[in-house]
């Protein structure tokens, strides 16, 4: 029985793909559940400044800026989770001045042509912003969704982040396509 | 050395075994930091799904030489990154779902939880090859073995050295010492090789070895002259124990015979008191018996009767006198003696005394000549030889009593001790019994010498005879031999005197009377009183009696001392015969006196009597002594001071 599975392992390892993509012939994820559980995700990968939160029991609050592409994705990820101990909220607006509390915002790609005058108010207010848009870290936003060899990747501003008062894991930047803003 | 061996070993193994085992830890503790450290750059690899993400990190292993592979796994054990140093060797951890590193073919297993936020998102897993570190080890082992080794030669060339320097020495003492113990020779050096302590040790042994041979020396000598003055000192102990063992058997026999001579002296008194009570009784049953005699024609229908009484009661006073001469005390009596008549008449109690087994032969010779002896005496010599002989032959024999004349010329005379020339009676009792020795012979005649056993015989009886014969003035001889029966020959001078034995039946009619002389008869006893009283008046004396001193005295007084002689018995209630003789005396100093007694002991006091030269009646007497007696002593012009002896 032994030997099987290490026959099985050596097999896929000789095989040279990863078991992920096997895996995901079997239960293939839709873009938006992956894009959801990276938006949870990179919370664990951020450090907020202390001035971000209220007080230590306050919730990390996701917002969705514009028409919300996830449907119940992100409320099933987020399901009966934490991050560094805080409840995690889900807050979905079309309004602009809503979004000041939020830790995390997902730019719907509704709102591409209004982005430089999102970021200019989300300037220095400690708000990890994460869209889905072509050179939407170049406009400034910190993070952002690409598609790479099939798969979901992600490129990150560091100045942008470094504007908003974050810090991510080197970790995280490891991952991740570093970009720079067009000015 | 071989302690040193072992502890080396030991200390060495303990060495190897705790480097191998702090190795093993050092190697796990940096490994599993190592995985620690991958599966903490891999968690963002594994959140964002990103496995070349992670296989890169994993690269970074290509600096750890003996890292062959390793993996990261998701959560359900779904492998997720891979680093393979070299494909032949690589093989995946068997157990998945524990933490713990194993070692497994040369191999060391690590296996690390990755986690995140608290959140268990994989683990990461490393196969290092050991190689390196078993390579160290065994090069650590080598040094160990070396050093071990060289610790080993070190050791031996100490303890060689050191055996040379401590051992050797000590050892050769050792030897010494036990060669000094078993053999016992102190001569023994041991030898010195140094100046060191030992040395000094060395130099003390053998000091001590001197002193105690100088010691030794001494001792012996002492021992020696202990010993010969212990073998003196029990020469002598033993010549004292022999000595005082002879006494104490001697002081047993003196003891024994003293014992047997009180008994014999118990019995004589008691026999005595006896003796004479019937002395007294038996000279009053004679003298009446005579007085009534006298009375009566010889064809009286009594005569007869009252000489039946008179010859039993001689008989019986013959009895009283040997009851008497068992103590031999009483004063010879000395007669004219026909041994022949003596002996025909004890032949009776012979025959009683002596069993049906023995038979006596007689063999007399016919003209005895005559003896001057005391009869009783005689009869004594003669029954203890005749018992003698009995109990010589306690299986029956033959027992011979003869008698014969014998003339010894001077020659013949020297031949025999003792003996002298001269005319003879031989008398001789031969037995065919066991016989004795020449050294029972010689013995024989000592008083208490007796072959018989304590108790049995008194061992008097030959000394006494002995003595008998000697007062006689004639001598004993014994011959005899072991298994031939003995022969005791008694010799005694003989007599050639005319007169004859006197008859009581004859010389009752020639008895001397008196002519009305004065007696005073002083006797306590009633019986003989009244028969002396009554045989003297009616022989023509005058008689007065009194029964004790008083008396006597009021009588002699009464009368005037009007008396010829004065008849006493020693032995009276109120004093004694000799005081009352002595105070008559004072005042009537010719007055004739005679003393009688029945006793043979000291109250007879017999010696004095002698020595005072009284005339002197045993008791029992009969009316012719009692006649022939008295008339001698008043026919005699001077009767005091004059010697009774004949």
């Amino acid at each position: 029985m032994v030997r099987k599975v290490y026959l099985f392992i050596f097999v896929v390892v000789l095989s040279g793909h990863s078991l992920f993509a096997q895996d995901a012939h079997a239960f293939k994820p839709t873009e938006y559940q992956i894009k959801a559980a990276f938006l949870y995700q990179f919370a664990k990968f951020v450090q907020w400044p202390n001035t971000a939160f209220a007080d230590s029991s306050q919730q990390i609050i996701i917002g969705v800026l514009g028409k919300d592409p996830f449907g119940n994705d992100l409320d099933n990820t987020i399901q009966g989770k934490c991050i560094h101990e805080r409840e995690i909220r889900i807050k979905r607006t079309d309004r602009l001045d809503n979004v000041q509390d939020c830790q995390i915002l997902f730019i719907s790609s509704s709102e591409t042509k209004n982005l430089s005058n999102i970021f200019a108010r989300l300037r220095h207010s400690n708000v990890l912003t994460v869209g889905d848009t072509e050179g939407f870290s170049k406009e400034g936003g910190i993070i952002n969704f690409i598609r790479k060899d099939n798969k979901i990747h992600f490129e990150i501003n560091i100045e942008a982040a470094q504007e908003a008062g974050l810090r991510l894991s080197s970790k995280l930047l490891n991952l991740a396509k570093i970009v720079e803003s067009n000015s | 050395m071989s302690i040193s061996i072992m502890a080396l070993l030991l200390a060495s193994v303990s060495f190897i075994w705790y480097e191998v085992k702090m190795s093993r830890q050092t190697m796990i503790n940096e490994l599993t930091i190592l995985a620690e450290i991958i599966g903490n750059n891999s968690t963002a690899a594994l959140t964002f799904d990103d496995p070349f993400a992670a296989e890169e990190i994993l690269s970074a292993l290509k600096y750890k030489k003996h890292i062959v592979a390793a993996f990261i796994f998701k959560p359900n054990n779904i492998l997720f990154a891979t680093y393979i140093r070299q494909k032949s060797e690589y093989k995946l951890p068997e157990e998945m779902n524990s933490y713990n590193p194993y070692f497994k073919d040369e191999f060391l297993y690590i296996i690390h939880p990755i986690i995140l936020e608290s959140e268990n998102i994989g683990k990461v897993t490393l196969q290092y090859d050991l190689l390196e570190m078993n390579a160290r080890l065994r090069q650590y082992a080598g040094i160990v073995i070396i050093v071990f080794l060289l610790s080993l030669l070190f050791i031996y060339l100490a303890t060689s050295v050191l055996q040379h320097i401590i051992s050797e020495p000590i050892l050769n003492l050792v030897h010494i010492a036990k060669n000094v113990s078993t053999e016992k020779d102190y001569s023994l050096r041991a030898k010195k090789e140094n100046n060191d302590e030992l040395g000094l040790l060395i130099d003390g042994f053998n000091e001590m070895l001197s002193e105690i041979q100088a010691r030794d020396q001494v001792l012996i000598k002492d021992q020696e002259e202990l010993e010969k003055r212990v073998r003196e000192r029990t020469k002598k102990l033993q010549k004292q124990i022999i000595e005082r063992k002879r006494a104490e058997k001697e002081k047993e026999k003196v003891q024994a015979e003293l014992l047997q001579a009180q008994k014999m002296e118990a019995i004589g008194i008691l026999a005595g008191g006896i003796a004479h009570d019937f002395n007294n009784l038996l000279t009053a049953i004679q003298g009446c018996a005579d007085v009534a005699m006298l009375e009566l024609e010889k064809s009286h229908i009594v005569y007869r009767d009252l000489q039946e009484i008179q010859s039993a009661s001689g008989r019986a006073a013959d009895l009283t006198r040997q009851l008497l001469l068992f103590g031999r005390k009483q004063p010879l009596k000395y007669d004219l003696i026909n041994l022949d008549q003596l002996i025909e008449n004890l032949l009776k109690i012979f025959h009683r005394l002596i069993g049906e087994d023995i038979g006596i032969s007689i063999d007399f010779e016919p003209d005895l000549w005559n003896v001057n002896a005391d009869r009783g005496s005689m009869e004594q010599v003669i029954m203890n030889l005749v018992v003698n002989a009995r109990d010589a032959m306690p299986d029956g024999g033959k027992l011979t009593l003869k008698t014969e004349n014998i003339v010894l010329d001077k020659p013949a005379a020297r031949l025999i001790p003792e003996a002298k020339p001269g005319k003879f009676v031989c008398f001789s009792v031969s037995d065919t019994g066991m016989g004795m020795d020449q050294e029972t012979i010689r013995h024989i005649f000592e008083p208490f010498f007796t072959t018989k056993g304590v108790g049995k015989g008194t061992g008097l009886g030959l000394s006494v005879i002995y003595g008998i014969i000697q007062q006689h003035n004639g001598w004993i001889h014994v011959y005899s031999e072991p298994g031939q029966g003995s022969i005791f020959r008694v010799y005694l001078p003989a007599v050639f005197d005319k007169e004859e034995q006197s008859d009581i039946e004859k010389a009752g009619k020639k008895f001397p009377k008196g002519n009305g002389e004065r007696i005073l008869i002083v006797e306590d006893e009633e019986m003989v009183r009244s028969f002396t009283r009554k045989a003297l008046v009616k022989n023509g004396y005058k008689v007065f009696t009194a029964a004790n001193v008083n008396e006597a005295k009021r009588v002699f007084t009464s009368n005037n001392r009007d008396f010829e002689l004065l008849f006493s018995d020693v032995v009276l209630p109120d004093g004694n015969g000799i005081e009352l003789v002595d105070q008559i005396l004072s005042e009537k100093p010719q007055i004739k006196v005679l003393l009688a007694s029945g006793y043979t002991d000291k109250k007879s006091q017999w010696p004095l009597i002698k020595k005072r030269g009284f005339e002197f009646m045993q008791k029992p007497y009969d009316l012719g002594d009692l006649l022939r007696t008295l008339r001698g002593i008043l026919n005699a012009r001077t009767s005091l001071k004059k010697g009774v002896e004949k």
